[in-house]
């Protein structure tokens, strides 16, 4: 079965090379933010992306919305190119962004914010409008005379459910959700992942939840793909990813959600900043801050490993497992 | 909610005295200039003469020798200093306001379109022109053009301008540039927010994205400035009135008319140089006042916090 939406080795890098040094022919370094990614998300799924800061995230987010185009590789939605798709096929992608109060337009009233795209979907005279209008506020949770209402009006919450409910009024097949909880207060976010898996798991709209809140990707995500500088370093079914991480970095991403156990072991700590995207480290990129890189040797210097399938479901780009072509007895 | 801003708005308006002086001022110069041909006693082209023969400028209150009565006197071609300085505010109003909103009116346009299309040949081109207008420094461009045009009036196709038509094109050819890098400074900002990038993604088409999404939340700045030139306009449009580059004979307009006068400068006349000087000064303040109002309202900087409402 094809997947509803499919990355095959997407790159993205911006360019880093100013006028100056074009002039004399000089090349500057690319950002690399998105360096070969390939995922797939079948209709429905929802797949939760985590990562730190600067590891690429958005910028997957925004390829498979279509936002940016891929430096190389493609980015399929029902087998055919997004770039090259009509305008009627190409609004079943949507992005759910950020910031809600930057993503509305302080000009306009909820209404007016959510008419374009009810009008776009067909609805036509001023009764239709309003009702699909209502019947969209309905949806996300939210009074009918918010229709009236503009963004500086509303909480960071209610703006989040006017900027999905503007989303699914085009009816869309898949949503790129880019932290969409990062900018709200705590219950907030709890009622808001729950809007968000309620709706997708009603109308079967596949999610990408892009979050660096581990718990939160917990909650939403079928799936979780593990992103560090531009690559994915680890993917599984989220309760598997939980209980046996196999990657040093995602040992050491669940081992920073706060423990109230002081005498909880410790696998692996994370220290230092994330190198840059720059001039990624040789070999593995994670190989300068990884607790396993002694044990695995000058190899992790000199070789990248690729992304390799434990079981089924399960994939891992790390040299202490076998199909790398090393075998290194883990300490308990 | 409308209301509640517009009161605020509108009592940080007339908070300012002199705002309301300048509002008040402007009001009436508007007044004489839509009204003028009313309000003038005599035609602007029409000669007196003080007695038989004579065409010399005649003092306050003074009577021609048909028996008129020249409240301000007249110019040295015995024409009424009153009813030619009605006339010459109404043409140099219209001249600098016309002028200032065609180029905010351009300037609106191209800075929208530079700024979200930031980076292309388009932008290229249009802010590489904008650069090489911006090389000429003041009201130096605009009276190079009218000196190339002439001030007969200019001929486009079978059209013939009126030759006021010539000084506001010069003008809009000076103000343009900078009030077109003004609205692209404040578009470029705007147009990497994600509600643009929200409307891109929803297939808005990009006129619409332009003209609903982004203009009306980049306009302040460009608003602020264009109030601004008016009271340049007025001084350049007096300034190449003054030069000889106004409006061909016998219209009247505030710079000829002080160019005029000032022959009398070191006679017993010369008093004349007020009338017209004044009434210049006074329309350059009014208006730079009033712009001033207009920026405190405007002004992000003093814009109303939520708590205001």
């Amino acid at each position: 079965m094809s997947a509803l939406i499919e990355a095959e080795s997407v790159k993205r890098y911006y360019s880093n090379t100013s006028w100056l040094q074009r002039l004399l022919l000089l090349k500057g370094n690319d950002i690399q933010a998105v360096d070969g990614v390939t995922l797939n998300i079948d209709a429905g799924e929802i797949v939760g992306l985590v990562g730190e800061s600067g590891c690429g995230k958005t910028t997957l987010g925004w390829l498979l919305a279509g936002l940016v185009q891929p430096t190389a590789g493609a980015v399929r939605f029902r087998g055919s190119s997004l770039a090259s798709m009509d305008a009627a096929t190409r609004k079943k992608v949507q992005l759910l962004f950020q910031y809600p109060r930057e993503s509305l337009n302080p000009r306009h009233n909820v209404g007016t914010i959510l008419g374009y795209p009810v009008r776009k979907m067909g609805y036509a005279g001023e009764a239709q409008i309003t009702a699909r209008i209502h019947s969209l506020l309905d949806v996300v949770g939210l009074p009918r005379r918010y229709a009236d209402r503009y963004s500086f009006q509303l909480s960071g919450g209610e703006l989040q459910r006017v900027a999905l409910a503007r989303t699914l009024a085009l009816e869309p097949e898949f949503i790129v959700c880019d932290e969409p909880t990062s900018a709200v207060d705590m219950n907030v976010k709890v009622q808001i992942l729950k809007l968000l898996a309620d709706i997708s798991r009603e109308k079967g709209i596949s999610l990408l939840f892009i979050s660096h809140d581990l718990s939160a990707v917990r909650f939403i995500a079928d799936r979780i793909c593990v992103m560090y500088l531009g690559k994915v370093v680890e993917e599984a079914p989220a309760a598997q990813l939980f209980e046996r991480p196999q990657h040093p970095y995602t040992m050491a991403l669940l081992d920073a959600i706060a423990d109230i156990d002081p005498q909880a072991t410790r696998r692996a700590t994370l220290e230092g900043q994330p190198p840059s995207p720059v001039a990624p480290p040789s070999g593995c990129r994670f190989h300068p801050r990884c607790a396993y890189q002694e044990q695995v040797g000058s190899l992790c210097k000199e070789r990248g490993p690729v992304l390799q399938p434990l079981s089924a479901d399960h994939r891992v780009r790390c040299f202490l497992y076998p199909e790398n072509g090393q075998t290194v007895e883990l300490d308990p | 909610m409308k209301t509640a801003r517009f009161r605020i708005l509108w009592n940080r308006f007339i908070g300012d005295k002199l705002v309301v002086l300048g509002a008040v001022l402007v009001f009436l110069f508007l007044v004489i200039a839509v009204f003028g041909p009313q309000l003038a006693p005599y035609d602007f082209a029409q000669q007196f003469r003080a007695a038989a023969g004579e065409l010399l400028p005649m003092d306050v209150m003074s009577t021609t020798a048909t028996g008129e009565r020249l409240l301000l006197g007249s110019d040295a071609l015995g024409r009424d200093m009153l009813s030619r300085l009605i006339y010459g505010t109404r043409t140099t109003l219209v001249i600098s306001v016309s002028s200032v909103l065609t180029a905010t009116i351009l300037a609106i346009v191209l800075g929208s379109l530079t700024g979200y299309f930031q980076g292309s040949l388009f932008d290229e081109i249009v802010m590489r022109l904008i650069d090489a207008l911006l090389t000429f420094p003041g009201i130096l461009l605009a009276v190079i053009l009218v000196a190339a045009w002439g001030t007969q009036g200019i001929q486009i196709g079978p059209i013939t301008t009126n030759p006021e038509m010539t000084i506001v094109f010069a003008l809009v050819f000076t103000f343009t540039p900078r009030l077109t890098r003004t609205m692209r400074g404040s578009t470029i900002p705007q147009a990497h927010r994600a509600y643009i990038k929200a409307a891109q993604l929803m297939g808005m088409p990009v006129w619409r994205i332009v003209a609903l999404e982004l203009i009306p939340n980049c306009l302040t700045a460009v608003i602020i400035q264009a109030t601004t030139y008016l009271g340049l306009a007025v001084f350049s449009t007096a300034g190449l009135g003054f030069l000889g580059l106004g409006p061909a004979e016998p219209q009247p307009e505030l710079g000829k008319i002080l160019a005029r006068t000032q022959e009398y400068f070191l006679s017993r006349q010369f008093w004349h140089i007020f009338i017209p000087g004044f009434t210049i000064s006074l329309l350059v303040f009014a208006f730079s006042v009033l712009g001033d109002g207009i920026r405190n309202v405007l002004d992000p900087e003093y814009r109303f916090e939520e708590a205001d409402l």
